[in-house]
């Protein structure tokens, strides 16, 4: 996961800007399904998601040459990228986040994001819930959580278990262990590859652009 | 294990890591057991931002549980299985130029394969950018010219117009790329006028004064007129410049020098007929306008 390798994120990138196709695949391979994830949770719609996931990668065949890995990560970028095609979409279409409650239609308490998401995986036409007066804030928040979701959902499940007992059940690394019978280092390990990977995908989000070697978050 | 005199930036960085995995650190690092730490980072500008960005990895993990449903849901958020192809496809169309060759360098058969999976976006009707066709028209202009070389003399006016075309092409899209690059950029959809229905698209980087407008919807310019694209403001229009075709597209893509600011609300775009002798200006009545 860290320094470069031609199979790195910057190895790969590297080849790219020579025009490698097999690189490019790659780094699809290996983000497209972050990105997509983030873009139709925002927007509700599987064809603009996948539109926004064609701008994106087009983006960074054409601009891989600008791309700095000591100013952050490949996915951070790509995702950055993401989020302001999937806002302009929203914008274009006059849509804000604060539009129908669907916590309501859902019938129980669960938070109006996971109702949308539940929705949205029915296959049923949702609308977005403001949790936040401001609609910018909401769209900012909505982001997030899809990035953290997208990049959860495709983490190797013994780094998404770790991390799942640790932030959903509050369970300190040594129980950790206990419950899951790995060794406390194993532990701790796939944790902290957990933590980097979305420490990573979240530097554009967030505007962390002071990556600090060794917790980068990068392949 | 206490920090030493002599403080290990990395020894704080991995304590801080090991600290960001188990729920509640911000709150044990406030406290006595974590004064050592706080008294660091208090001193320590690349260790307290590093402090800062586990502080936000961590709220946005919080934000988003339960994470469990992340996987359970996941089946609704999966990508097609054509989307890789699609990308790759668009890429190969669009995307600049990158290995030294001419993108269509292989034989005459290859533009087709390259659009066997035409972008999602056109077939459900939200066209916004015509990839398909720049990507089509950079193709066969790529064809012309690789069948005028082979051909002879009479096709070699045909391979200069390709040659131009592919450049032109190139350009619209490396320019359209760096716009929409910006975060700050501004889209507008261009009316058709008289009618009002959707014409056209003018994207603006004010970070790097480009601006591209497309339009799919102009006929052919008639003989002795061009399409002229201007900004106009408090009723003063000013040309931009004269709208290019490539097949059934027009487009202007460039660096807006001559306005010399930035496009603001209120600000008209369009694009209309005039004389092609005429020196400049910005025509007669627009036949496709927009407002920032």
């Amino acid at each position: 996961m860290d320094g470069w390798t031609p199979e790195s994120d910057p190895g790969l990138m590297a080849r790219v800007v020579l025009g490698d196709e097999d690189a490019f695949a790659a780094l699809y391979d290996r983000y497209a399904a972050a990105v997509f994830g983030a873009a139709v949770r925002l927007l509700g719609d599987r064809n603009v998601a996948e539109e926004v996931v064609q701008e994106t990668y087009l983006a960074l065949w054409n601009r891989a040459d600008r791309f700095n890995p000591a100013a952050g990560s490949l996915v951070g970028w790509l995702l950055t990228i993401a989020r302001n095609r999937s806002v302009d979409r929203l914008r274009a279409a006059g849509r804000r986040p604060a539009l129908v409650s669907i916590g309501g239609q859902s019938g129980d308490d669960m938070p109006d994001d996971e109702a949308f998401e539940r929705v949205l995986a029915a296959g049923e036409p949702v609308g977005m819930a403001a949790v936040a007066q401001d609609p910018e804030d909401a769209l900012e928040r909505s982001w997030t959580r899809g990035v953290v979701r997208a990049v959860i959902a495709g983490m190797p499940d013994t780094e998404r278990v770790a991390l799942e007992l640790a932030y959903d059940e509050g369970l300190t690394q040594t129980e950790i262990a206990e419950r899951l019978g790995w060794p406390l280092g194993t532990v701790k390990t796939r944790t902290r590859r957990a933590l980097l990977r979305l420490r990573g995908a979240l530097e554009g989000v967030l505007g962390d652009g002071d990556a600090i070697g060794g917790a980068r978050g990068s392949r | 294990m206490p920090l030493g005199a002599h403080v290990d930036h990395a020894e704080v960085r991995e304590r801080l890591a090991d600290a960001a995995s188990e729920i509640g650190w911000q709150d044990r690092l406030a406290a006595e057991e974590g004064r050592e730490l706080r008294e660091h980072l208090a001193g320590c500008v690349t260790c307290r931002a590093d402090a800062a960005a586990w502080t936000r990895t961590t709220d946005a993990l919080r934000a988003a549980a339960p994470l469990a449903d992340a996987r359970e849901l996941a089946g609704s958020t999966a990508l097609s299985g054509d989307l890789r192809a699609r990308t790759i496809a668009l890429v190969r169309a669009a995307g600049v130029q990158r290995d030294g060759a001419p993108r269509a360098a292989p034989a005459p058969a290859a533009p087709r394969e390259a659009y066997a999976q035409p972008p999602a976006f056109l077939a459900s009707g939200r066209t916004r950018w015509p990839w398909r066709r720049l990507g089509v028209l950079a193709a066969a202009a790529a064809v012309v010219l690789l069948a005028g070389g082979a051909t002879g003399l009479q096709l070699i006016g045909q391979r200069d117009q390709a040659q131009a075309d592919v450049a032109d092409l190139t350009h619209l899209t490396a320019t359209l790329d760096q716009v929409l690059s910006d975060p700050s950029r501004q889209v507008v959809t261009l009316a058709s006028a008289p009618g009002g229905g959707p014409g056209g698209t003018v994207a603006w980087s004010a970070a790097s004064s480009e601006l591209v407008v497309i339009s799919d919807a102009l006929a052919p310019a008639p003989e002795g007129q061009l399409y002229r694209c201007w900004v106009e403001r408090n009723g003063v229009r000013t040309s931009v410049g004269r709208m290019r075709f490539t097949g059934s597209i027009a487009y202007w893509a460039g660096q807006m020098d001559s306005w010399g600011g930035t496009l603001a609300h209120g600000d008209r775009f369009g694009v209309s007929l005039a004389s092609a002798s005429a020196s400049g200006g910005g025509g007669g009545d627009p036949v496709l306008f927009g407002t920032f």
